[in-house]
């Protein structure tokens, strides 16, 4: 999977236009941030790369980039 | 994997009871505006819950869905009762069990064995478990396993989340030997490590151990439901699919020969991705969160009740599967006649305890 399905992936899970976010955009700056999207993370993530990532990852992503890290 | 399977044990009456009184998603949207309450509904699937009146708590549901079973079976001699069980984390007082309170008012013999056991989402894997198996090792012919909390007193009023998600409803299932039963299958699991991702922080005895300054210190001073979302969910959709593939695997059992699949009832979205992961058809999934939100250990019951009171005839293959706050969790897989699934009873009724008035105590 190349970089830029995983963007598109993460544009939907966050509920963005396509080709809006970068790599090194802020997540707490973003509005779609929230519980909510952290769920569908953790669904696509599953769904897509078989691993259950845990509340202590998401803790630990400051920006997209570092969520693209981990898609694989 | 612990796992038992024991015989010679029938689930013959389950019922539930809930409050007549219902909080509407109207009411929640006048209370904390249309997108705060939106979001809530999205993810966890709640539309309106039950809400217990006042004076109405979880083991006056407790006893009305007792009774409703012996109303239906006219000729089930009380004595024979010979082990009650009340599965709740909302007592009527902190000493004595509520279970002698219900053992009062259900008019049981003495030759009882009454307690409560305090658990909540894996409530009523539990307290089956432990009601077969007293049963099974003592001289009696039948015990009653009664689950269920009223959440909503549990919860602050000015919580959005939980005053939307938490329903209030209890169960009683009634147990008896029977030779020619299906067996019941179990497994049941613990991880206390995660004991704190679900919890009331103040109130019991670890609060008392504080001065004021200490108390001061993170959430010690909470007395409200504290829940860890997204942990509990990566718990829900890894650790708790990997206990039911491995218990089918362990008892030989395909999902594909179940009827339904009834989780706890906690969220919409997390239960429809277990049943995707569990490859289970969607339809095979029994829902009751959206009309009763989280009924914490009556939640199983209270679905099965909620899809089969109403019908007759027939026995279906149920996987269910408790989990949440310990983290406690545990999965049952028998076979049910729909004939012993009671209609579910709406009741804003409740009990007049007078008896600690008259007393004279020293």
């Amino acid at each position: 999977m190349d970089a830029k399905e995983k963007m598109k992936l993460l544009e939907d899970v966050l509920e963005v236009d396509q080709g809006s976010l970068r790599l090194d955009d802020r997540l707490d700056a973003l509005d779609s941030w929230d519980s909510v999207s952290k769920l569908s993370l953790i669904v696509m993530i599953d769904d897509t790369f078989g691993k259950v990532i845990t509340g202590n990852d998401i803790a630990k992503f400051q920006t997209i980039g570092d969520i693209i890290k981990i898609m694989e | 994997m612990l796992t038992s399977k024991i015989s010679g044990i029938e689930i013959a009456a389950m019922a539930a009871a809930v409050p007549a009184n219902r909080v509407s998603i109207e009411e929640m949207y006048q209370r904390f505006g249309c997108d705060a309450v939106d979001k809530t509904v999205g993810i966890t699937g709640v539309k309106e819950v039950r809400h217990s009146v006042q004076k109405q708590i979880a083991s006056d549901l407790g006893y009305m869905a007792a009774e409703h079973i012996f109303q239906s079976r006219e000729n089930i001699d009380r004595s024979t009762i010979g082990v009650l069980i009340f599965v709740s984390q909302t007592p009527d007082y902190k000493v004595p069990p509520s279970a002698l309170i219900l053992h009062k008012r259900l008019n049981l013999s003495k030759e009882c064995a009454a307690f409560d056991i305090n658990l909540g989402c894996s409530g009523f894997i539990y307290g089956m478990f432990v009601a077969c198996s007293m049963l099974q090792n003592l001289g009696c012919q039948r015990a009653l396993c009664i689950v269920g909390d009223t959440s909503s007193k549990l919860a602050s009023h000015e919580d959005r989340a939980a005053s939307l998600l938490f329903g209030d409803g209890t169960a009683a299932i009634l147990l008896e030997k029977n030779k020619s039963a299906s067996s019941i299958e179990f497994t049941l699991c613990s991880d206390g490590t995660r004991y704190s991702d679900i919890v009331v922080p103040y109130g019991e005895f670890r609060s008392k151990t504080y001065t004021p300054e200490e108390l001061n210190i993170g959430y010690r001073h909470y007395s409200y439901p504290l829940m860890n979302g997204v942990d509990i969910f990566t718990f829900g959709v890894k650790d708790v699919v990997f206990t039911m593939k491995n218990f089918l695997r362990c008892i030989n059992k395909e999902i594909s020969k179940y009827d339904c699949l009834v989780l706890h009832q906690a969220n919409l979205y997390m239960m429809e991705y277990i049943a995707k992961k569990m490859k289970i058809d969607r339809e095979k999934l029994l829902v009751s969160i959206d009309r009763f939100g989280n009924t914490s250990g009556a939640s199983i019951p209270l679905t099965l009740v909620d899809s089969y009171g109403e019908k007759d005839g027939g026995e279906i293959e149920t996987l269910l599967c408790g989990f949440g706050v310990g983290l406690s969790w545990g999965v049952i897989s028998t076979k049910i006649s729909v004939d012993n699934i009671l209609p579910l009873v709406y009741s804003d009724n409740y009990y007049i305890d007078d008896d600690i008035n008259s007393q004279a105590y020293n």
